[in-house]
């Protein structure tokens, strides 16, 4: 089969104040024709610069980069354009960037066919169609604004496939979608895929990507460290780079004891790796309890009868109708339900963030739709956490520094912000920019920043929606650790499987 | 291919209706852009249409102001009048058709005679069409129309009515002044009468000069052709044809018009009209900066649109068009309507200064100069929005050399060289007047440098602010953190307020140094109130000081003076002011003119006591003076010098000294009672004089010389009480020239011997104070820089020198140009009179006093001839100069145009943060941060920002003034002033302007943000408001 893309040892190094910093480190890897690949990593391991590299945004430092037998290298900005309007789609991370608020949803997914030319009737009929595939066919004439994180996810996916790449990139697609809703984005991808004999590459945390994967390669630190076929070997296939060089599985090197240093030794056919240092106890994973109900405590936040309407008139969106909900003290919730119904609204509510159009909400025992915009935030800034959904730290401040914000705000300029970066494993990024941070990244921050305020209640909104595996069952540990330890309440809106076990209870959201 | 034209069609319109679609959604911060891009082009088109109206007012003015005699076009025929062509008539008829050419119709039409003797009368006679317009009647009355037979006349002026057969006298006139009749009649010459006669029809056929030579005039107001300043050429033009026609027709004909002096006055307001666009360049560079700072506030929306359509596979043309149509749709309709606006307020500006209307609105505005300008400022700033919106981040952080700085480099070097041109070439810049290319580049180069500079100062200057404040409100100290670490937008906004705020500082700093200019400017000419000469200095050596005359009005007496200083080898003379050194603190006096204080300088050159020359008195009672001498050898003729009491220098002629003893004498007029003598003078008797001349001419002899020796008794006077002694010490008596004793033994006897020739006198007088050591002077750079402080410089005075002893240095002296030495006037006069006696007398005063006085200082002045300056009348008439009165105007409303562009700016850069940051102030609030917290965040931000580009921008403000005020030399008026202008600072102004400002500034502020941070529940990042 053809190589659709060919990526050899390739590099990215970017200036930063503090010195370059590698985002891709000798990745190599190929997509045939007609191939999906899912791509896993941990957050930061250069996964987005690799697609962005193959779609013609980011010009790589040093390797060999060749998409449909062109040499990327060689392109103008001009040629490149040109070969990624003709030939690529790309499903950006970035989604609520990449739709013009101008538009709407129809409009949206039409877009691409617009810039290509083609007429109008085609333009909307192909819009309406991938609408109605991913499921958004009665939110066509609503601006992003007014769709929830989700459904602009779904639009971004549909617009990127309109004009039927040669090759899909798509960026963790899924991140916010229910499994319902991305089992439908996937099926999209495939079929786009197998119908015109595409390719695609889906960067994502979700292991039910896997099931359209014809080939599943793990990124570490920039470079390809594991390979899995779909119904591969129960093992990973590691990956030996250039030289020898192969990275093992934390897994592996916890089970190893291998810290710093390790011994390697031929037995017939088989090297064995072992560790090289005095370690006491073999360093396991976090633990992935069996779930432990905690007792239900008094109500700390409650909607009475609640009514939400977003818009108005022909185009107005009921999400909420005549709804209440209980929430006990010093449980962890997971609110869950398929995209756009209200997860991230009912998490809004509860925080001040929006008003109920009727109805009544109590959080810790304040008659918070009664407060004034100011009172609000008063109550947030004292007692509440809030992790939204598109975190938008301050860009120009460091993670730390983004932490101390919040802490100063909240009279307690004394917390330990880089105890809350380490709870989330961002140490090391402590002093990095928030611009600088990966999506991951600045989401893992902004948990933490949340964290270290030592909240009553915290709302979280999809907080692992962009961590893999690993930092997910971090994040979840953490969160139940604080319920544990600090008697914190918890609610938080998801989707991710790892967080929803480690709750006490399930609010189930419907559209 | 029909489908392919069709989609490329549609992939052409598809990002243009993209582009409406955003622009309709995005009004606010375009609109804003649109406001600001709109009032500079507006401006920019009032600047133009103004300066064209301020030429026009100027020429206008001058036409105004031309001598009464000098305003007329007037077409001239002399000749006899033999041939048929040359029938009245006819010449009439051509006359008139040429000046209908040039759009003039004739006012009058006069007839003159060349003077003829008529029945033993030497008459003038002429005449004119409808006489009562022109004449006073001042005895009889006026005559009936002139005919052949009977051709009434009447007498101008005074005298005998002539009797002449058929020229009946029948009263007496005088033309009114500057009119056509009186110019007619030429210069009355003594025995020729001048008559005048009504009609020139008749006044031409009379018989009895049917062979006389005549003139026929015809004279239209130069006014009635309405000239202006665009018109003048033109008008010129077809003056010139019309003489060519008219002398194509007969080559006795003659054309004038006053037009030399009108193209000075063109050519001066062609200098004021340049300069003036120097403010309309400020307005074009607000105009393109303001559309750089619109770029850059909405550059972020724009390169998400664009990064859009890349996500979803636009190609490059596709970005590029998407751009172009949004900056387009945003400059181009508001830069025709600024233009549109600009236009009107021309219009209205024209009928307010009765300029005429739509002339000048084809000139100018609607001109296809007006258009095209208009056309390429909406171009240019289309361009630059879509260059600032297409193009990529400009570091100006961090080490690294951007492009910016490499701009900001070259206009720093530009400008240093344009100084360092300015400073080693003056002539160039005088040659334009300081209004050429360079000078109108200056002020754009220095702005672009200063705001890239202000630019890159700005995330330091934070930074460290921010370090001074480590435990500051959370909201200040992200404010200042902001400024610091994500300047963007900030940047352009100080970058923008460093051009718009410097170029309000430059326009009122300017405006203010202008004016102040003028009081300078009067205030150097007369440096009191009133400044008085003699209006024929050259006699003042007969004529008493002029200073006598307002004794009562403490007038200072000043001697002024050109002399020779042969040994500094100067290319022009060096002028020589006497001023009583205690007057020297009353002048008005500009701190620059000299390191020291004019009481400084006037203790320095100030005499011990007060001086004037010493001599022997002469009582007061004296009538004769008589002086006994003894000579041995030739003859020789005594002249005594007296001072007079009022300073008056007399010179008596005693008489000739023949061989032997003889007493001379001289009649002492009255004046020179209680005069002083100042010494005596030998010289060769006239008649040896002229006979050595003679043969001197003939090269009959090599010279001619009287020799010998002379003893002079003491002199005696004649009073009606009988002779009396004169006291005098002879021992104290020197050679005048050499200032060396006689050295005479003996008090009442002075012994000398005397060589003559007829161009070689020698005088002996009394010792005078300021012998033997040099007179203090305070001297300009130029010369002490050549001689040194401290040195002295023999400087010629006519038949006097004096060694002047340079004490003092001042750049510049009240009515004085380098090169000039000032001394104290007594001192200046005891010197100088001791080589020639009246050769330094003041001959101008100094007066200081109330309003309107010039009259009666010229009443006051008797018999001596004055011409009288006041002071307030130089500046009223700085002040009242159109040129002046435009330039301050423009340059008002300029600075007043950059503020309102300044606010805009802030105001538009405030909508933009909020839209962009609207995601960042939404998860501050998530997390706590009260609505007001927030705002007051980024009032904070934007207010420190503003705050140091303000900053910036007065700094830059006053050094722009001093570098434009350096290189323009002339003032608000037309002439190169002096004292040259000084960097006046309008103190008042800039911090009336700048309180406006801030008021401005922060009502903006907090209505602006007040919408934001209103609602119940905060704005989603790209939600709609």
């Amino acid at each position: 089969m053809t190589r659709v893309v060919e990526l050899d040892h390739v590099f990215r190094v970017y200036s930063t104040e503090d010195g370059g910093s590698a985002a891709l480190q000798g990745l190599t890897f190929t997509v045939r024709e007609g191939e999906i690949v899912v791509v896993f990593g941990p957050s930061g391991s250069g996964k987005t610069t690799m697609l962005r590299i193959l779609a013609g945004f980011d010009s790589p430092s040093a390797g060999r980069v060749d998409v449909l037998g062109v040499d990327l290298r060689r392109l103008g900005r001009r040629k490149l354009d040109e070969f990624r309007g003709r030939f690529v789609g790309y499903a950006d991370q970035h989604y609520a960037a990449a739709l013009a608020p101008e538009l709407t949803a129809r409009e949206l997914v039409a877009f691409p066919l617009g810039l290509a030319g083609v007429s109008r009737d085609r333009q909307l009929d192909r819009a309406d169609a991938l609408l109605d595939v991913v499921g958004l066919a009665d939110r066509s004439h609503a601006h992003p604004y007014e769709l929830s994180g989700g459904e602009q996810q779904r639009i971004a996916v549909a617009a990127a496939v309109g004009r039927r790449p040669r090759l899909l990139l798509a960026d963790e697609p899924t991140a916010e979608l229910d499994s319902e809703n991305a089992a439908a984005v996937y099926r999209l991808i495939e079929q786009i895929v197998r119908s015109e004999s595409a390719s695609a590459i889906v960067v994502s945390h979700d292991p039910a990507s896997v099931a359209i994967a014809d080939r599943i390669v793990h990124v570490r630190d920039g470079r390809v460290s594991a390979e899995t076929g779909r119904d591969g070997a129960p093992g990973e296939s590691i990956v030996v780079g250039r030289g020898g060089w192969i990275r093992l599985p934390e897994e592996f090197l916890h089970r190893g004891r291998i810290v710093t240093r390790a011994k390697a030794r031929v037995e017939g056919n088989e090297i064995v790796i072992s560790g090289d240092e005095a370690v006491s106890e073999p360093q396991v994973s976090p633990p992935t309890r069996a779930p432990r109900r905690r007792a239900a405590g008094a109500p700390v936040a409650e909607l009475r009868g609640v009514h939400k309407l977003f818009g108005s008139g022909r185009w107005s969106t009921e999400v909420f109708a005549d709804f209440s909900a209980r929430l006990s003290e010093g449980r962890f919730t997971v609110v869950t339900g398929p995209s756009g119904s209200g997860k991230s609204t009912l998490l809004n509510l509860l925080a001040g963030l929006e008003l109920p159009s009727d109805g009544e909400i109590v959080v810790l025992g304040e008659v918070i739709s009664g407060l004034d915009r100011a009172a609000r935030a008063e109550l947030r800034r004292t007692r509440l956490g809030v992790i939204a959904q598109d975190t938008n730290l301050v860009p120009f401040l460091t993670a730390r520094e983004n932490i101390e914000l919040t802490l100063a705000n909240r009279g307690s300029p004394d917390g330990d912000a880089d105890a809350a970066l380490k709870a989330v494993g961002l140490a090391e990024q402590a002093g990095q920019r928030a611009a600088r941070l990966s999506m991951g990244e600045r989401q893992r921050v902004a948990i933490a920043r949340a964290v270290a305020a030592g909240p009553e209640l915290l709302l979280a909104d999809e907080p692992t929606a962009r961590l893999d595996a690993a930092n997910a069952i971090e994040i979840g540990a953490l969160l139940s650790r604080l319920v544990d330890e600090r008697g914190t309440t918890i609610v938080c809106a998801t989707h991710d499987p790892l967080v929803i076990e480690q709750a006490d209870e399930e609010l189930a959201l419907h559209r | 291919m029909a489908g392919t034209m069709a989609e490329l069609a549609r992939r052409i319109i598809f990002p243009l209706r993209f582009a409406a679609q955003r622009v309709i959604a995005a009004r606010r911060p375009m609109s804003v852009a649109a406001f600001g891009v709109a009032l500079a082009a507006c401006a920019l088109a009032v600047a133009f249409a103004a300066s064209a109206i301020v030429e026009n007012r100027a020429v206008a003015d001058a036409v105004d102001q031309l001598p009464a005699n000098a305003r007329d076009v007037q077409v001239t025929w002399v000749g006899v009048g033999s041939a048929p062509s040359e029938r009245p008539e006819e010449l009439d008829r051509q006359a008139r058709a040429a000046l209908s050419a040039v759009g003039l119709t004739p006012s009058a039409r006069t007839l003159a005679y060349r003077d003829a003797r008529l029945a033993g009368q030497v008459v003038r006679l002429a005449a004119a069409d409808n006489l009562p317009k022109w004449l006073v009647v001042e005895r009889g009355r006026l005559p009936h129309p002139c005919g052949p037979s009977r051709c009434e006349t009447v007498l101008v002026g005074s005298g005998a009515a002539p009797t002449i057969p058929g020229l009946p006298v029948v009263g007496v006139v005088e033309p009114r002044p500057g009119t056509p009749v009186r110019r007619v009649l030429g210069t009355a010459t003594p025995g020729v009468r001048q008559l005048l006669a009504e009609g020139v029809e008749g006044a031409a056929r009379l018989p009895a000069f049917g062979s006389a030579f005549h003139s026929f005039t015809w004279s239209a107001p130069l006014a009635s052709a309405r000239p202006t300043a665009w018109t003048l050429d033109d008008f010129e033009q077809r003056l010139t044809r019309a003489r060519t026609r008219l002398q194509a027709a007969s080559i006795r004909f003659g054309v004038s018009a006053p037009l030399g002096s009108l193209d000075d006055v063109a050519l001066d307001a062609r200098v004021a009209y340049r300069r003036l666009l120097l403010v309309g360049a400020e307005c074009a560079v607000l105009f393109l900066v303001f559309a750089i700072v619109a770029a850059s506030t909405l550059r972020s929306g724009a390169l998400s649109a664009s990064r859009r359509l890349r996500r979803f596979g636009a190609r490059r043309w596709q970005t590029d068009l998407l751009a172009a149509a949004e900056a387009v749709a945003i400059v181009v309709p508001a830069a025709a309507l600024g233009w549109v606006v600009g236009t009107l307020a021309a219009a209205v500006l024209a009928r307010a200064t009765n300029t005429p209307v739509w002339p000048l609105l084809r000139r100018t505005v609607l001109s296809p100069t007006g258009i095209g300008l208009a056309a390429l400022l909406a171009g240019l700033g289309a361009l630059i929005l879509f260059a600032t919106m297409r193009s990529g981040r400009v570091l100006v952080r961090g080490r690294g050399l951007s492009l910016l700085d490499a701009v900001a480099g070259a206009a720093i070097l530009a400008v240093a060289v344009a100084l360092a041109v300015g400073q080693t070439d003056p002539e160039t810049l005088a040659r334009d007047r300081g209004t050429g290319i360079v000078v109108l580049l200056v002020p754009g180069l220095l702005i672009v440098a200063a705001a890239i500079l202000a630019a890159r100062l700005t995330g330091p200057a934070f930074r460290i602010a921010e370090r001074l404040a480590p435990r500051a409100r959370p909201s200040l100290r992200l404010a200042l953190l902001s400024a610091a670490r994500n300047p963007g937008t900030q940047l352009v906004t100080v970058g923008f307020l460093v051009v718009s705020v410097g170029l309000a500082v430059f326009a009122a700093t300017y405006r203010s140094t202008l004016l102040e200019g003028e009081r300078a400017e009067a205030a150097f000419a007369v440096p009191l109130d009133y400044r008085v000469r003699k209006a024929d200095p050259g006699r003042a050596a007969d004529q008493a000081p002029i200073g006598a005359a307002y004794a009562a009005r403490n007038a200072v007496p000043v001697i002024r003076r050109e002399a020779q200083a042969p040994s500094l080898n100067l290319a022009r003379t060096v002028d020589v002011l006497g001023v009583p050194s205690e007057a020297l603190p009353r002048l008005r006096w500009r701190s620059d003119f000299a390191e020291a204080s004019p009481a400084a300088l006037a203790s320095r050159i100030a005499p011990e006591r007060p001086l004037r020359p010493t001599g022997p008195q002469l009582p007061a009672d004296a009538q004769t003076l008589s002086l006994p001498v003894t000579v041995r050898g030739d003859p020789f003729v005594v002249t005594a010098s007296v001072r007079t009491e009022r300073g008056t220098y007399l010179a008596l002629d005693l008489g000739e000294a023949r061989r032997g003893r003889t007493v001379l004498r001289a009649r002492l007029p009255r004046s020179a009672r209680q005069g002083t003598v100042v010494g005596l003078s030998l010289a060769m008797p006239p008649a040896e004089a002229f006979s050595a001349a003679h043969a001197a001419a003939e090269g009959a002899a090599p010279d001619v010389f009287s020799v010998g020796s002379v003893a002079f008794g003491q002199p005696n006077v004649s009073t009606p009480g009988g002779a009396k002694p004169v006291p005098v010490d002879y021992r104290d008596w020197v050679a005048a020239t050499e200032s060396s004793p006689t050295g005479s033994p003996a008090r009442e006897t002075l012994r000398i011997r005397y060589l003559l020739t007829r161009e070689r006198t020698f005088r002996v007088r009394p010792r005078q104070p300021t012998d033997g050591s040099p007179l203090p002077v305070i001297a300009c750079g130029s010369l002490v820089d050549r001689v040194g402080e401290g040195g002295v410089v023999p400087l010629s005075l006519g038949p006097a020198t004096v060694n002047a002893r340079i004490v003092a240095r001042a750049s510049h002296f009240p009515t004085l140009r380098c090169p000039f030495v000032v001394a104290d006037e007594g001192a200046l006069e005891t010197a100088v009179s001791a080589s020639s006696p009246g050769a330094a007398v003041a001959d101008e005063a100094w007066i200081a006093g109330a309003p309107g006085l010039s009259t009666t200082l010229e009443r006051e002045a008797g018999a001596t001839p004055v011409a009288v300056t006041s002071r307030r009348a130089i500046e009223a008439e700085l002040r009242d100069d159109p040129l002046a009165r435009g330039t301050v105007a423009v340059l008002a409303a300029g600075s007043l145009l950059a503020l309102v562009l300044a606010v805009l700016a802030v105001l538009l850069v405030v909508s933009v943060e909020q839209r962009d940051e609207s995601g960042d102030f939404y998860d501050l609030e998530a997390q706590g941060l009260a609505p007001a917290s927030l705002r007051r965040q980024l009032v904070l931000r934007i207010a420190s920002v503003a705050a140091f580009g303000v900053l910036c921008g007065l700094v830059t403000g006053a050094l722009l003034t001093a570098v434009v005020t350096k290189l323009v030399a002339v003032g608000a008026g037309r002439a190169a002033p002096m004292p040259p202008l000084r960097v006046d600072i309008a103190w008042p102004e800039v911090a009336f302007g700048l309180l406006c400002f801030a008021i401005a500034l922060g009502a903006m502020l907090i209505l602006a943000t007040r919408r934001s941070f209103a609602g119940s529940v905060p704005a989603r990042s790209g939600e709609a408001r």
